[in-house]
């Protein structure tokens, strides 16, 4: 598998996710963003033939009504929720389509518990690293939503 | 099987129908009838009259004024109204003090009844559906069949309570297998015996089979089946043999009814459906407390804890207890702590401490907690990690992210054979 056809799994994932599970409609191949914004950003490893991290980053402006989709709950009530929860959950859901797209049927791997952290400077900007896989999206109510590849082990 | 002879023979010792209700009936068929006629027919059973009158001033039927007499009533509430507190009043009359078989005491058989009355006539009205006059009434007496069927479920209650757990059937089927005929069956019968309108014999024999509903009375059938199962979604009076449900697609179909419609009758007739009932005074107090099962949501992430915990309130899954913890090692002191207790495991694989496959293994070899079936939901497809879960004795995979229809499909068939056993 090339680069593009793994970047095509990735956007496609990333898209299918976002709709099923906070019913948002895509922009695919949306450009980098050039300035730094505030992300929360969920980082989960895994490990078998291939072994790296699966980074989701979303834009912390967005989080709040994506956790009301996900939730399917009122804003005062998400606002009592740990909301970077959420960001974990969506990655962690994205990682398990992801291999199972990637490597379909493949037994020996395992994934990680999601890592989430707020930066202004995430993975995803890696985007000229040979070993990185990057995806730029933006769902109907304007959140910027970028996830990655990244192959072998990251600090 | 029970002999159709033996049947019949407790048919016809229930209380009969009282005749001021049949004249009623057959009052309100007219298209001019006077207020005057209606009262003289009412007012000949003074038993009916003050049963009226009581319901009349219940909260149950809302008004903002005391009712004194059956003309002040009928000129309140309009004849459609009076003909449901009719019909109430006598059927609460016939409801015997307990149901063994269904585990259902008489305040909540006349409860969900109820309900389901008021929510057939609000879908009715919402639907613009023609008379919808005897929707009430046919949703009142949908399960008149339990009234007779519900000592024999007793009596047959090990064998149902096989079948239940050998196969996924649900209740009715089992009744038609075990005991060769099922409530709607004999609430047919009843239903003849009291001369009651076809329409509302129909539904009370076909609720759970809308499908076969013949065309003349298909609507009135689909309304009370639509209403019965979003009663029990509800919580309203759920007994033993209600609990794997859901409602036809067929009948959504027939109906064009959305999601959006029913939710929005529903939230509209909540208040009434709410307000004080049953009407008599045989005090629930007496009748044993029907058990709350628990169920255990394991799972690192709050969110997704609450989501579960959401869902399974929108699957009808909410009179139970549902606790929550936060990684394998916690959600294992908790089942230790009451191990008898606990009738469902919702668990997530990756956790802090303790996955969900060690939480798996521990329970396993727990001889007070191997019995809790456990389902997991999480977003891990690999194949030999569910095949080990599966060896270790999951009943079920759900895979991330979930919608609450698909829980329920799961959760519910569980939860039955559950309470059969407990």
């Amino acid at each position: 598998m090339n680069s593009e056809q793994l970047e095509q799994i990735l956007t496609d994932t990333v898209a299918s996710v976002l709709e099923e599970a906070i019913y948002a409609l895509v922009d695919r191949n949306q450009p980098a963003c050039e300035d730094e914004i505030p992300v929360v950003e969920s980082l989960i490893a895994f490990s078998g033939i291939y072994t790296g991290t699966i980074a989701l980053e979303v834009e912390t402006s967005g989080i709040l009504p994506l956790v009301n989709d996900f939730l399917g709950c009122d804003p005062e009530q998400a606002l009592g929720l740990p909301q970077s929860d959420a960001i974990g959950e969506l990655a962690n859901i994205i990682a398990g389509r992801l291999l199972e797209t990637w490597l379909p049927g493949e037994p020996n791997y395992d994934i990680g518990i999601p890592k989430v952290i707020s930066t202004t400077h995430g993975q995803t900007r890696l985007a000229n690293e040979p070993r990185v896989c990057v995806t730029r999206l933006r769902t109907d109510s304007g959140t910027r939503v970028a996830a990655a590849i990244l192959l072998g082990v990251w600090t | 099987m029970i002999d159709k002879e033996v049947l019949v023979g407790m048919i016809r010792q229930l209380p009969t129908i009282p005749q001021a209700l049949v004249e009623l009936q057959q009052a309100l068929a007219q298209p001019n009838v006077s207020i005057e006629q209606v009262e003289k027919v009412i007012r000949s059973d003074p038993a009916l009259t003050g049963n009226i009158l009581r319901l009349a001033n219940s909260a149950a039927f809302g008004l903002s004024r005391k009712v004194s007499d059956i003309s002040q009533a009928l000129t309140l509430m309009g004849f459609r109204v009076v003909n449901n507190l009719a019909y109430t009043a006598a059927f609460s009359k016939a409801i015997p003090e307990e149901f063994p078989g269904y585990r259902l005491t008489a305040a909540h058989f006349l409860r969900h009844s109820f309900a389901v009355g008021v929510l057939a006539e609000a879908l009715a009205s919402a639907l613009n559906a023609a008379s919808s006059r005897s929707h009430f009434t046919a949703g009142l007496l949908h399960d008149i069949g339990k009234l007779v069927l519900g000592t024999f479920v007793a009596t047959h209650d090990t064998q149902l309570a096989r079948r239940l757990e050998s196969e996924h059937l649900t209740f009715v089927q089992v009744e038609r297998e075990v005991l060769g005929v099922d409530h709607g069956q004999v609430a047919a019968w009843v239903g003849e015996h009291w001369q009651l309108p076809l329409d509302i014999i129909a539904a009370a024999e076909l609720h759970h089979d809308p499908d076969t509903a013949p065309v003349e009375f298909q609507q009135v059938v689909d309304i009370v089946h639509v209403a019965d199962t979003a009663v029990h979604c509800l919580g309203f009076g759920a007994d033993l043999g209600e609990l794997a449900r859901s409602i036809h697609k067929g009948s959504l179909e027939r109906l064009d009814l959305g999601a959006e419609t029913i939710e929005k009758v529903v939230s509209s007739s909540l208040e009434r459906l709410t307000q004080a009932l049953p009407t008599d005074n045989r005090e629930s107090a007496k009748m044993p407390k029907r058990q709350l099962l628990r169920i255990l949501v394991v799972d690192d992430s709050s969110i997704i804890r609450q989501m579960v915990c959401k869902s399974l309130g929108l699957s009808g899954i909410a009179p139970h207890e549902i606790l929550e913890a936060s990684d394998g090692k916690q959600a294992l002191a908790l089942l230790r702590e009451r191990p008898r207790e606990f009738a469902l495991v919702l668990a997530d694989i990756h956790m802090p401490n303790m996955s969900g496959t060690e939480l798996v293994g521990e329970m396993a070899r727990d001889e007070n907690l191997k019995r809790i079936p456990v389902i997991i939901i999480s977003s891990d497809a690999n194949v030999v990690n569910q095949q080990r879960l599966r060896a270790l004795g999951v009943r079920a995979l759900i895979k991330k992210p979930f919608r609450p229809e698909q829980l329920r499909a799961v959760v519910q068939p569980i939860l039955g054979e559950e309470v059969v056993r407990s």
